[in-house]
């Protein structure tokens, strides 16, 4: 892990997202429902992760400055070492359009999935280094995020829940004429290893 | 006639929920699925351009009259040729067919010639459903507004 990545200490606590009823177009994550704790590695101290529990998650969770003044003096260059990640612009993005997605589905009588969102965000976490992809709500309340290129290969991941995607494969081989085509369920872990032996890591990775 | 599957050149459309478009525009296939309640449990419902004609325009514009869904805004119809998706869908599935089921007028609907259903995909939830719910999204040839200024 480099200097300038954030990692996530627990996930042991439950996530959802709720829609305030005074400004709808917004996204709240509870605080009570927040990610317990999150180490961040400032800068020239990678061997030293210091643990808040508050302020990153603001950091990547609302929309909001972090109030510097409770930050220590270290803190405050990681900041804004942070603030201006492409990762987090990457996540705030997400983070957009699933504002726009609950919307549109509140519009159509569904909601948003607190499991799918929940194993959705974790995974943009931890497979920070992937390509955005086209998010979409289905109407059963689960996020599913598709990669595409122009040869017809193409990843489209179901958030199921409990850490378990529902993936589509189509991967056009070279030496081939046809798709393979696959579906299936998997772990995060499992998926990986889908990705791997599928060889989709140039879809996916910029 | 009801029950009689639609001509191989002929073309569908297939309302796509907003939420379910993608941002470059394209429909999500997991809107290509059947649905445990509502009107696509057994068949997907669609929608058969040429009973209304040869014109575009024309075509859409009726669908849009007789359609019983609540059509949003940003909501799309997806057009596909019937002979390219079912040769596409194919050589996942053996029995997929896409037959006419008009539904008539009732107290609070006009009649709707146009409805067709597509019928023989995967169960609902399955992973089948989704890679075939992909497959015929890569059919899709235009998306088209389903709600025209001043319609709403």
């Amino acid at each position: 892990m480099d200097e300038s990545s954030v990692s996530i200490d627990s996930m042991s606590q439950e996530w959802s997202f709720q829609h305030e009823t005074d400004t709808p177009s917004a996204i709240v994550l509870d605080d009570s429902l927040r990610i317990p704790q999150m180490t961040l590695y400032p800068i020239g101290r990678s061997n030293r992760p210091t643990i808040h529990p508050t302020i990153h998650t603001d950091i990547y969770f609302s929309r909001y400055k972090v109030d510097e003044s409770v930050l220590h003096e270290d803190w405050q260059t990681s900041t804004v070492f942070i603030d201006r990640d492409p990762i987090r612009d990457k996540i705030q993005d997400y983070l957009e359009r699933l504002n726009v997605l609950c919307n549109q589905a509140l519009e159509d009588g569904y909601g948003l999935s607190g499991q799918s969102a929940h194993d959705f965000l974790i995974f943009i976490h931890t497979e920070h280094q992937l390509r955005r992809g086209n998010l979409i709500l289905m109407d059963n309340g689960n996020l599913r995020i598709m990669w595409k290129d122009e040869q017809g290969t193409q990843l489209g991941l179901q958030f199921l829940g409990d850490r378990v995607v529902q993936y589509v494969v189509f991967k056009q081989r070279r030496a081939a004429k046809h798709v393979s085509r696959v579906a299936g369920r998997d772990t995060f872990d499992g998926l990986k290893r889908q990705i791997e032996s599928f060889e989709l890591k140039s879809l996916l990775c910029e | 006639m009801k029950g009689e599957r639609l001509p191989s050149t002929d073309t569908i459309v297939r309302y796509v929920k907003p939420s379910m478009v993608q941002e470059d525009g394209n429909p999500d296939g997991s809107e290509f699925r059947l649905r445990s309640n509502g009107s696509d449990d057994t068949g997907l419902s669609v929608n058969w351009l040429e009973i209304f004609g040869n014109a575009k325009p024309d075509q859409l514009a009726n669908v849009r009259k007789v359609s019983r869904l609540r059509r949003k805004p940003t909501g799309r119809f997806a057009e596909m040729n019937v002979g390219t998706v079912l040769q596409t869908i194919g050589h996942e599935l053996h029995n997929a067919l896409i037959v006419h089921d008009p539904l008539p007028a009732t107290e609070e609907w006009d009649a709707d010639p146009s409805h067709s259903e597509f019928v023989g995909l995967p169960p609902q939830d399955s992973d089948q459903a989704l890679l075939v719910g992909d497959l015929i999204a890569q059919c899709v040839v235009a998306m088209h507004p389903a709600v025209t200024e001043g319609e709403h």
